[in-house]
């Protein structure tokens, strides 16, 4: 049984222009305890999946499912209020600027201490009015998220921490709950290349000592990719390839998703000093005006007069991709 | 809209205040206040040829008469006619021309002002800046209605004296507004780049800074006219202000306070007459306002 | 080629100066006193953590501020701060974020021009093909001469900044993380138009950057700098391959964390 699955998700915004179509069939399915890789550049609609799952949607937004289960309820048939329970109860977001998501004007101890629900109290009941125990627990939280002053960082105003502190003081306030299910929306983007790396090997810790499953959201795959289980990779609104770790990385069937990891230059010098680069050319379409057919066509290296027509699902060993001619396959099997 | 000028480039690149305009246009209250604006701008210009009297015309033969919807009103007086007999439409029509007219005339005034002295404070830097800036402060501490009553207490009553003095009470809050928002400006990078292009500081206010103060003009502006409208209305209303056989809406008001009972029109035109005018200014402000800021967002 | 190096920035330092109350001052240092200098068609890279003084060097290069000390040459000249004029025929910059860096309310075409109506003797017909020309150059089309900024996409706007950059032919542009934030596809496009516009026009290149990777790709020489100290300077190949000091390490070993996919992991 999967934690959180996901069959057709569509997330239509309305616009002056009237409605969007921001992410078309969108499908995902989270095991238990894996951790998700969910990549795609600006306009892919990503963070608009992760606000959909976390029950942020806005009002502008007509949000469509065929199926939105986490564990056995179903997220869509929910009320509100349900919904908000559920949200606090076994979801829990990490945004991309953390500084801006911690309230200037209040210390990061009384924040903490606040995000901690009542049913975590371990102890006699007579204890439980003793105040400290919030105490306690939050300095034992800020201490597992790797921070070694806790105390000192406990009576910090947001504006006196580093970024990195801070994103990893908003993990701490995300698993004070013991969430199922941790969404973290492009967690290390505002950060310098010392803290990405502290910040990653936080959520793996998290991942393997709770068992929390991690979907983690990222526009730059090569960054993360070893932390990750299994990628799904999203272009326009569309989920264009999605398989295991070694399946994406080593024999991706997209070409975008190959393009991706193959468009920035890397440190090993694999690049000859200065020369030109894989590009593919052209913009990102504007969501009012998507390309018929396959959506990545019109910049798609690999595009034949075929590629007009929208490319169907097609699966070889669990990896899906939506392409008339992928790449890397098996002998015999391409058409 | 980007996408679609993306695709069809020979489509009509729009620029912003076109599409302030058409977004404005959509805005159904801000429409209607702008019609109502219009009126009330045509009566100001036009009043003579509007009226149907001359505003201190008396009719002894119809003193009192309610409006013609009355059993007893008249055509002929279409508002009916207070104390002294004077047609009630006239009165009002002449006393847009006081008070609202007046009033757009103490904002130009005080926008000219305030937003020149505004300009060059948020243009320099340092000292200069800061004197103006705790000045403002200080001068923007005096209520505009109490800076007002001073004025006539020194000067003497009359309309003119008060006109002076709401002038003097709205500047200041033209200046803050405007020299917070050069400030503001001034800090953008495409300032910077400008600077860079050897732009002199003509240029930058010019074609950096000005296009894009509009939004804080509107604002101020429409917020200032209604000050100003009620500003001139309650000092008439005491006395201070326009005296009394003057049309002015309030001076109106508080000359007709005594019959309250016994013709209540000649109270509620007028007050109708103000909240109208301070309704519409700031129906078309918050309109332009909304319009201007989803074009540049 | 001559003896003089294009760029030569000589003890160069900026002191922030700020007024607490009436009479105390505070004083930070962005950046002490450094100096390097800068062949033709070559590129600088900076790297640093935040904080580390990076931003503020390449904005007293381009005269965003005046230097607290030392002084630039370009071409064995000095460039006075606040002589914008002259630099700005020389050296340009672009900014970090393309989005506030050019003005909502002018159409691309009349931001290109401006620079020019303030710095050269052209006529209205001139400079309108000098800005097409230059448009083109940047990989955008003529059609956007009458489009607004907010009409285009990132990546789009920050090419209008380039070509803002160019059209007065400096010989230097100064780039204060112009391509860090931008989406990884349109990053790619932007290094390459970087790199063929410097081999076609022998441009120079100070950019300040944080991807290791990208430094190594298009850097000829590297600074790095820590809480406003320059504490490595050398050819990007030695710094990257090899660094002497304790930043450029742990630089590298954050680079090479064990959660990073290398290129050369999928021919194994």
């Amino acid at each position: 049984m999967p934690l959180l699955d996901i069959r057709n998700l569509t997330i239509e915004i309305e616009t002056p222009q009237g409605l969007v179509k921001a992410v078309d069939k969108f499908s995902l399915t989270l095991a238990d305890g894996e951790i998700r890789g969910l990549v795609g550049e600006s306009g892919s609609g990503k963070s608009l999946v992760a606000e959909t799952i976390v029950g942020i949607a806005k009002d502008t937004w007509r949000v469509t499912a065929d199926r939105m289960y986490l564990d056995n309820i179903d997220l869509l048939s929910l009320s509100h209020k349900e919904r908000r329970r559920i949200m606090g109860r076994d979801i829990a977001m990490v945004f991309q600027e953390p500084s801006s998501c911690l309230d200037p004007s209040e210390r990061i101890g009384a924040q903490l201490e606040e995000a901690i629900p009542e049913r975590s109290f371990q102890g006699k009941w007579w204890q439980r009015w003793r105040w400290h125990w919030r105490r306690k627990q939050a300095t034992a939280l800020l201490h597992r998220v790797g921070i070694r002053e806790p105390k000192a960082v406990m009576n910090a105003y947001p504006y006196q921490l580093s970024e990195g502190v801070c994103q990893k003081v908003m993990i701490a306030m995300a698993v004070a709950n013991q969430p199922k299910l941790l969404v973290a929306d492009e967690p290390t983007n505002a950060m310098e290349a010392s803290n990405q790396a502290q910040i990653l090997r936080l959520l793996e810790r998290v991942n393997k000592l709770s068992g929390t499953t991690i979907l983690l959201i990222s526009n730059d795959l090569t960054t993360f990719a070893r932390l990750t289980d299994n990628i799904t990779v999203m272009y326009c609104g569309q989920a264009v390839e999605s398989g295991t770790r070694e399946q994406i990385l080593t024999r991706p069937r997209h070409p975008y998703t190959a393009a991706l990891l193959q468009m920035m230059p890397d440190l090993d010098g694999s690049l000859p000093h200065k020369s030109r680069l894989n590009i593919l050319p052209g913009v990102i379409p504007p969501l009012q005006s998507l390309p018929i057919g396959c959506r990545l066509g019109p910049r798609c290296p690999k595009a034949q007069k075929q590629c007009v027509i929208t490319p169907p699902l097609a699966k070889i060993k669990g990896q899906t991709y939506y392409c008339h001619f992928p790449l890397n396959m098996p002998e015999g099997k391409s058409k | 809209m980007s996408g679609r000028a993306n695709i069809y480039p020979e489509l009509h690149v729009r620029s912003p205040r076109e599409q302030a305009w058409e977004l404005f246009r959509k805005n159904t209250l801000g429409m209607i206040g702008l019609w109502g604006l219009g009126l009330l701008s045509l009566l100001t210009l036009l009043a003579p040829w509007l009226a149907p009297y001359a505003p201190y015309e008396q009719f002894s033969q119809a003193l009192l008469m309610p409006p013609s919807w009355a059993d007893e009103g008249n055509i002929d007086f279409f508002l009916g006619t207070d104390d002294l007999g004077r047609d009630m439409l006239s009165r009002l029509v002449f006393g847009a021309r006081l008070t609202f007219g007046n009033a757009v005339l103490v904002v130009l005034v005080a926008l000219l002002a305030g937003g020149c002295i505004g300009i060059v404070g948020g243009m320099s830097k340092g000292f200069k800046a800061s004197i103006l800036n705790h000045f403002l402060d200080t001068l923007l501490s005096i209520p505009s209605l109490l800076l007002a009553i001073i004025f006539v207490a020194i000067l003497g009553p009359g309309l003119f004296n008060t006109l002076i003095a709401i002038t003097l009470a709205l500047t200041p809050q033209f200046t803050r507004a405007i020299y917070n928002a050069v400030s503001d400006e001034m800090q953008k990078e495409y300032i910077t780049a400008l600077r860079l292009d050897g732009g002199t500081r003509w240029r930058i206010l010019r074609f950096g800074v000005l296009p894009n103060l509009s939004d804080t003009i509107v604002s101020q502006t429409t917020r200032g006219l209604s000050a100003a409208i009620l500003d001139i209305t309650a000092v008439g209303f005491l006395g201070l202000g326009a005296q009394p056989p003057r049309p002015e809406w309030g001076a109106m008001l508080s000359d007709a306070m005594d019959l309250v009972y016994l013709a209540p029109w000649t109270v509620t035109l007028p007050g109708l007459a103000i909240l109208l005018s301070v309704l519409v200014v700031n129906m078309v402000g918050e309109g332009l306002r909304q319009a201007i800021n989803e074009v540049m967002d | 080629m001559s003896q003089v190096p294009l760029l030569k920035v000589d003890n160069l330092s900026k002191v922030f100066v700020t007024h607490s109350g009436l009479f105390r001052k505070i004083t930070k240092t962005a950046f002490h006193p450094l100096s390097f200098t800068l062949e033709r068609g070559q590129t600088l890279a900076v790297m640093g953590d935040s904080g580390s003084g990076k931003s503020s060097l390449a904005r007293v290069l381009a005269g965003v501020m005046p230097p607290s000390q030392g002084s630039i040459y370009i071409d064995g000249d000095k460039i006075e701060p606040g002589d914008d004029k002259k630099r700005c025929q020389l050296l340009r910059m672009i900014f970090q974020d393309p989005s506030t860096s050019l003005n909502p309310r002018n159409r691309i075409g009349q931001i290109l021009e401006t620079p020019l109506i303030l710095n050269t003797n052209l006529d209205a017909e001139q400079r309108e093909t000098l800005v097409l020309d230059t448009l083109r150059m940047v990989g955008l089309l003529p059609d956007h001469y009458h489009f607004y900024p907010q009409m285009i996409s990132t990546g789009q706007k920050q090419r209008v900044a380039l070509a803002r950059a160019l059209i007065l032919s400096p010989k230097i542009i100064v780039a204060d993380e112009a391509i860090s934030n931008l989406d990884i596809s349109v990053r790619s496009q932007i290094i390459n138009l970087l790199l063929s516009l410097q081999s076609r026009l022998g441009l120079s290149y100070v950019l300040v950057a944080n991807d290791l990777g990208v430094v190594r790709h298009i850097s000829d020489q590297v600074i790095l700098m820590h809480e406003g100290h320059v504490v490595e300077a050398g050819p990007t190949h030695k710094v990257l391959t090899n660094p002497q000091s304790e930043q450029g390490l742990r630089l590298l070993q954050n680079y090479h964390n064990e959660y990073r996919w290398h290129h050369s992991d999928s021919k194994r």
